[in-house]
């Protein structure tokens, strides 16, 4: 029951933030440049429940997208999943197994070379050097919002290239707008989304298991 | 049940106790820990169970040789160091025995911890198979679960294909998929949208209020701004208009000698009438001088300084001024009523009985006596019912002055030349200088078919087209002599420059309202008679 209510959850995040991005963020243009509510969501559900939630979501957005705002035929039914799930690859949970595995390495590079000392340690600790698990859900999430606007961009400036168009650094300016609103985007929604996801357990609650789906 | 097969292996009873028809094959060798591999190597290598291995005894009896040595007492310290040797390999024993039965916990995962129970006592066999249901029936569910997913992951994968294939081939089957979607989305779309553009909408309404309201402030500030500055163009417009048409009057009788003055302070009381002007001495006001507004007499100067002037205004009671009547040229006094019966209007006395003025016939100054020109108008006759004040008949004027409103009048400087000053008049008889006359008596010149130079002064000046009429000397007794008001012998004919002249279009000066209409008086006009009289050529 909890995983289906899970998985409801994650349905209507998904239908709400498509519907948002639809409806809603025409309203919110900064200079004529809005953000990506979806990516925004779509990073938080990377983070928080997994790459298959990840990959379900991105597939479901493509999918309205293609639908119902289809400027390029098969543009965004293919890029949503595909830029997802390439940064989910990077931001999502490691498995326990990779997270043992790479435990395991920090020690044999702590025997070797040790911690380092001075600025070397300063800058292992600054960069996550030695780092045995993941970055900070919240840094993920902004990170992972910004890349996969990025990459978005990307392609659709590689697009418009492609079709004719003379780039200049308007266009270049509008991608890093973009990305930023994104960015920031992800940064004020990150709190409520994961409240209504259920990452932050309530008091007086136990919460059993936590395994995904 | 983990931890029973340790203590029992600690215990050296082998693994021939247990039991083994509920284990797995091969579950026991799986969670045998080594340390229970390494204490039965150890057991077969020393059957006795009390002494400790040769390794672990030998490292405390060397310690404890060389403590003794160092103490020097050898037979007890061997006795010692056994003792120890042998505690210490219990120690490690429990120690290892507790930390195997802690990582057999850990690797069972959710099970929970046996109850403690006596070393005597068999393990719980029911409890044990019931969790190994339990863990099965959670093996099944993650199984379903992750079939469910890999089943829904494909499910979507295919759509996704479908949607991606159906932009390439067209296919009816291929955009069920997108029509799905498009059906499903849809209304909730629509929903969504109505919702979010009422309520931009609204937002949009409430800013537009906000702004309306701003411009409206902005507006409302702006409009008494307006208000203001209309109000004082109309202040400047009537001055304007004062001003111009006492511009105009200046003009016109610029002869006289005429000074622009603002009444700077008024006494407007029951019983008195004053003003007090800006100008003075230094501005050639002397006393008994005309002041005029509006095209009518105000009153006379008195009290003149170097920089102001007092004005005793003709409805002041104790101001009397020598009038007569425009139309039949009765001649009379006007004097004011303020202190007799508290009304802002003026009397002629002194008129003739036989005279009968008529309602709205204008009287103008005489110009006998003081020293303020001819013609000025003073007022208009309300009635001809005359009154009785002392034996003395009146009638009364209305003037045409308004004297609440007076900011601008102008002063007239004239100064007769050739007339004994007013102020003089009143002194002894023998300082009266009576200068001849250029002509033994006046002598009229008419002017066919227009008025006569007696009258006002606009028609004195005679017309380019006029013929002039030379009298005879002697005009012949048929000729009805024209009748004229009884020329005052204390009065001074005026030179024609020195005669006041009224505004031309009579609409500029202010009148009473109702202005009363009136027909002039009829008087018999003259006749010449034209086989009297004689036309000189112009050569």
């Amino acid at each position: 029951m909890k995983a289906l209510i899970k998985i409801l959850k994650a349905l209507l995040i998904t239908v709400l933030a498509y519907l948002v991005q639809a409806c809603v963020m025409k309203y919110f243009a900064i200079g004529g440049i809005s953000g990506s509510v979806i990516f925004a969501m779509l990073a938080i559900v990377t983070v928080s429940l997994g790459k298959k939630y990840t990959f379900c979501a991105s597939c479901i957005i493509g999918m309205m997208m293609e639908s119902m705002l289809s400027n390029v035929p098969g543009m965004y039914i293919i890029a949503y999943p595909v830029i997802s799930m390439i940064c989910a690859q990077f931001f999502a949970d490691m498995s326990d197994r990779q997270r043992e595995r790479r435990r395991m390495l920090n020690d044999m590079r702590r025997s070797r070379r040790g911690e380092g000392k001075g600025p070397r340690r300063l800058w292992n600790r600054l960069t996550g050097g030695y780092r045995d698990g993941d970055l900070p859900a919240y840094l993920r999430i902004v990170l992972c919002a910004g890349l996969m606007d990025l990459i978005m961009n990307i392609v659709l400036i590689a697009y418009m290239y492609l079709i004719g168009v003379d780039l200049s650094f308007s266009h270049f300016g509008r991608a890093v707008v973009s990305v930023l609103y994104t960015m920031a985007l992800a940064l004020v929604l990150m709190g409520p989304v994961r409240y209504f996801l259920g990452m932050y357990p309530r008091h007086g609650k136990r919460i059993r298991g936590g395994e995904l789906l | 049940m983990a931890r029973d097969r340790d203590r029992e292996f600690s215990e050296g009873k082998g693994l021939e106790n247990l039991d083994k028809d509920w284990l797995l094959p091969g579950e026991g060798e799986e969670r045998q820990p080594a340390w229970a591999a390494r204490m039965e190597e150890a057991r077969e290598k020393k059957p006795d169970e009390s002494t400790p291995p040769a390794e672990q005894v030998e490292k405390p009896r060397r310690q404890g040789r060389e403590k003794t040595e160092e103490s020097g007492n050898s037979a007890s310290a061997s006795q010692e160091s056994k003792q120890r040797a042998q505690e210490a390999w219990a120690r490690e024993a429990k120690k290892a025995e507790d930390a195997a039965a802690k990582e057999q916990d850990e690797a069972d995962g959710a099970e929970a911890k046996p109850p403690k129970r006596k070393p005597g006592k068999p393990a719980p066999k029911k409890k044990s198979r019931k969790k190994r249901k339990s863990s099965d029936q959670e093996e099944r569910r993650g199984f379903v679960r992750s079939l469910v997913i890999a089943g829904v992951c494909v499910f979507l994968f295919l759509m996704v294909a479908v949607m991606v294939v159906s932009n390439f081939v067209s296919h009816p089957l291929l955009n069920v998929p997108r029509q799905f979607v498009t059906r499903l989305i849809t209304p909730v779309q629509n929903l969504f949208s109505g919702v979010t553009e009422s309520v931009a909408d609204y937002l949009r309404t409430l800013k537009i209020r906000g702004n309306i309201e701003y411009e409206y402030e902005q507006l409302t500030l702006l409009l008494d701004d307006y208000a203001t500055q209309i109000a004082q163009n109309e202040e400047l417009r009537r001055i304007n208009e004062s001003l111009y048409d006492l511009l105009d009057e200046q003009e016109r009788n610029r002869s006289m000698n005429p000074v622009a003055a603002t009444v700077i302070g008024t006494d407007s009381g029951n019983y008195f009438s004053t003003l007090t002007l800006d100008v003075g001495r230094a501005n050639g006001v002397e006393a008994y001088m005309a002041v005029v507004a509006q095209g009518g007499l105000v009153g006379v100067t008195y009290d003149v300084e170097e920089y102001k002037c007092q004005v005793r205004c003709i409805i002041n009671s104790d101001c009397t001024v020598a009038a007569l009547v425009q139309s039949s040229r009765d001649q009379g006094s006007v004097k004011g009523t303020l202190g007799v019966n508290g009304e802002a209007m003026c009397r002629m006395y002194y008129l003739p009985d036989n005279s009968l003025p008529r309602p709205g016939d204008t009287v103008v100054t005489s110009g006998v006596g003081l020293e303020f020109p001819k013609g000025i108008p003073i007022g208009y006759i309300r009635e001809s019912t005359r009154g009785m004040e002392d034996n003395k008949s009146y009638v009364v004027l209305e003037p045409v002055v308004d004297f609440q409103h007076l900011e601008y009048v102008t002063v007239y400087r004239y100064k007769p030349t050739y007339a004994e000053p007013a102020q003089q008049r009143d002194t002894t008889s023998a300082s009266l200088k009576i200068e001849p006359l250029s002509t033994p008596q006046p002598i009229p010149t008419f002017q066919v078919g227009g008025l006569s130079d007696f009258l006002f002064a606009p028609s004195a000046t005679p017309r380019g087209n006029a013929q002039l009429v030379t009298p005879t000397p002697t005009p012949k007794p048929t000729a009805t002599p024209r009748r004229t008001a009884t020329p005052d012998p204390d009065a001074t004919p005026l030179p024609d420059n020195l005669e006041y002249k009224p505004a031309e279009n009579p609409d500029n000066t202010p009148t009473p309202s109702p202005r009363p209409t009136f027909t002039p008086t009829p008087s018999p006009v003259p006749t010449p008679d034209p086989g009297a009289m004689t036309v000189e050529d112009d050569e």
